[in-house]
């Protein structure tokens, strides 16, 4: 059994506390290194948030624990499953329970709003008709969309998309949902909309929440847990206030965004004069 | 020399790796027990996009390919006196070769380009990742439906293909250069064998749909995921699918009709 109903009972020990856990995992794409031997561990019923500079790998990240990539070294387990080591099928039915807003939102373009948030509980379930509208309905009611149920994702705005896939990620109401960059390019209202929505969205179904994000002001106000990446490794861990109170280089060059520190702004080059000779 | 080797050795092994890539994936779309109720639909609609869509430039193609072969058949054999022949000609030139082989290299350009760019598009968009991350299999869902409505509608439309281009060559042949009808349809009739050339025309058009439409949906899939990507990843369905038709063809017709 892929997702033991363990949740809400109490009796749980330290291990079946942790849903995600990543052990050791080294990864290179191109004979560039990703990531180094990092560990990683994402507790049931939280929001654990990721963060980190552009290209540190955060959403490469997401895509392990979906199974999505297979790393060089090491381990991801969810819930206690190897995730590299399952058959695809197996895999699969992992995912069913998995839940993703991608940061395109990756609306499926052929098929209506209503469709998009039917099509995992079509897929996964055998449920009537009736059932299935009622279902998507709510869905959308929560993301406040069910005046759009027949548009297309083509009639929708950019944070529109991102509501409406977010309804699509919790059709199955899963346990474990993973937010690529939810608040990237939002507007304030969007923005407001989509960290409340995280928030009781988390209180309402008790979710194991993932944000991969580098909003470090609106992430900071919902996670429970936050990891920042940097230099193909776990450089900061911590709750919010202990981030904050942190006197490592890099954590304060990221969450104080300065342009010098540890991780450059300028991309390695060669002098100004070796440059304009060439 | 060596770096030529070296290189050469590095080109075969790309290409075989392309070959197992695409087997692979042929295998775990299409190797399976298929959810009817879910399936049949993705079907239809697949065999709308690839087939229903493809009829107008099947039929006019066929049409006018029909009237040129009407029209050159018949300067060439009035110059013997058979000019009756003209029907057994068009049918036996339409149903063994011009059929399956035209009918693939425009279902290439026309339904393969378009099957590669939508499956490359919904890779750039992330769809095919969010279908996999939803816990549904994009090869089953997305590649497997358009697989076979690919095979399953090229025959179809090869037979739509010879149909009109005999209908063409008729038109030319006995309305405008007065063959008689009688002798038209009844050389036709004798000389064409349902086994030897209609059923073997199918079998091609058949192998054709396979191999078309499976470099169709491969390049889509294994597409560099940005717009330059997409965009040589269709020329790559239209060259590689016309080149394999053609080679397919040469070998299917060697052993068909050659003695091999």
């Amino acid at each position: 059994m892929l997702w033991p109903q363990t949740r809400n009972l109490g009796l749980m020990t330290d291990s079946n506390k942790i849903l995600v856990d990543i052990r050791d995992l080294s990864f290179s794409r191109d004979e560039r290194p990703i990531f180094k031997n990092i560990n990683l561990q994402i507790r049931r019923g939280q929001v654990t948030a990721i963060m980190g500079p552009s290209g540190c790998g955060k959403t490469t990240l997401l895509r392990f624990i979906g199974g999505q990539l297979r790393p060089d070294t090491g381990q991801v387990l969810v819930n206690g499953h190897d995730v590299p080591t399952l058959s695809r099928q197996r895999l699969f039915d992992l995912r069913a329970k998995m839940g993703m807003l991608f940061q395109s939102a990756a609306l499926f373009s052929d098929l209506s709003v209503f469709e998009n948030v039917a099509f995992p509980i079509r897929a996964h379930t055998k449920l009537p008709e009736h059932l299935i509208r009622e279902i998507v309905l709510l869905k959308l009611e929560s993301v406040g969309l069910r005046g759009a149920e027949r548009l297309m994702p083509a009639e929708l705005s950019g944070g529109m998309q991102r509501r409406a896939a977010l309804a699509r990620a919790i059709a199955l109401d899963p346990e474990l949902i993973m937010y690529d960059e939810p608040f990237a390019g939002q507007d304030p209202i969007a923005m407001g909309v989509l960290v409340r929505l995280i928030r009781t969205l988390r209180e309402a179904l008790d979710l194991t929440t993932v944000i991969v994000s580098h909003d470090v002001d609106e992430t900071m106000s919902i996670a429970d847990y936050i990891y920042i990446l940097g230099n193909c490794s776990v450089v900061g861990e911590g709750t919010p206030e202990q981030l904050r109170a942190s006197d490592s280089a890099l954590v304060r060059q990221f969450l104080e965004g300065a342009a010098d520190g540890p991780v450059r702004f300028q991309y390695p080059a060669p002098s100004w004069a070796e440059s304009l000779r060439s | 020399m060596q770096d030529t080797v070296q290189r050469l050795g590095a080109g075969a092994i790309m290409s075989l790796r392309g070959f197992g890539a695409a087997a692979v994936m042929l295998w775990q779309a299409i190797v399976c027990w298929p959810r009817w109720r879910l399936a049949i639909p993705l079907l239809i609609k697949q065999i709308f996009s690839v087939g229903v869509l493809s009829l107008i430039i099947i039929v006019v193609s066929g049409l006018f390919i029909g009237m040129v072969l009407g029209l050159q058949g018949y300067n060439i054999l009035i110059t013997y006196g058979s000019e009756q022949a003209l029907g057994t000609l068009v049918a036996l030139t339409l149903t063994r070769e011009l059929g399956p082989v035209v009918t693939a290299l425009l279902f290439a350009g026309r339904a393969g380009s378009a099957l590669t760019a939508e499956i490359g598009l919904m890779k750039t968009t992330e769809q095919l990742a969010s279908m996999e991350m939803i816990g549904v299999d994009p090869l089953r869902r997305v590649v497997a439906p358009r697989f076979w409505a690919g095979v399953i509608s090229l025959p179809l439309l090869a037979i739509i293909f010879t149909a009109v281009g005999i209908l063409g060559a008729r038109l030319v042949g006995v309305d405008w250069l007065g063959i008689f009808e009688g002798s038209y349809w009844a050389n036709m009739q004798q000389a064409v064998s349902f086994y030897d050339d209609v059923l073997n025309g199918l079998i091609k058009a058949f192998a054709f749909g396979i191999a078309v439409t499976w470099i169709a949906v491969f390049q889509g899939y294994d597409c560099v995921p940005t717009s330059e990507g997409i965009s040589r990843a269709t020329t790559r369905t239209v060259v590689y699918g016309s080149l394999a038709v053609l080679a397919l063809d040469f070998v299917l017709t060697a052993v068909m009709f050659g003695g091999v």
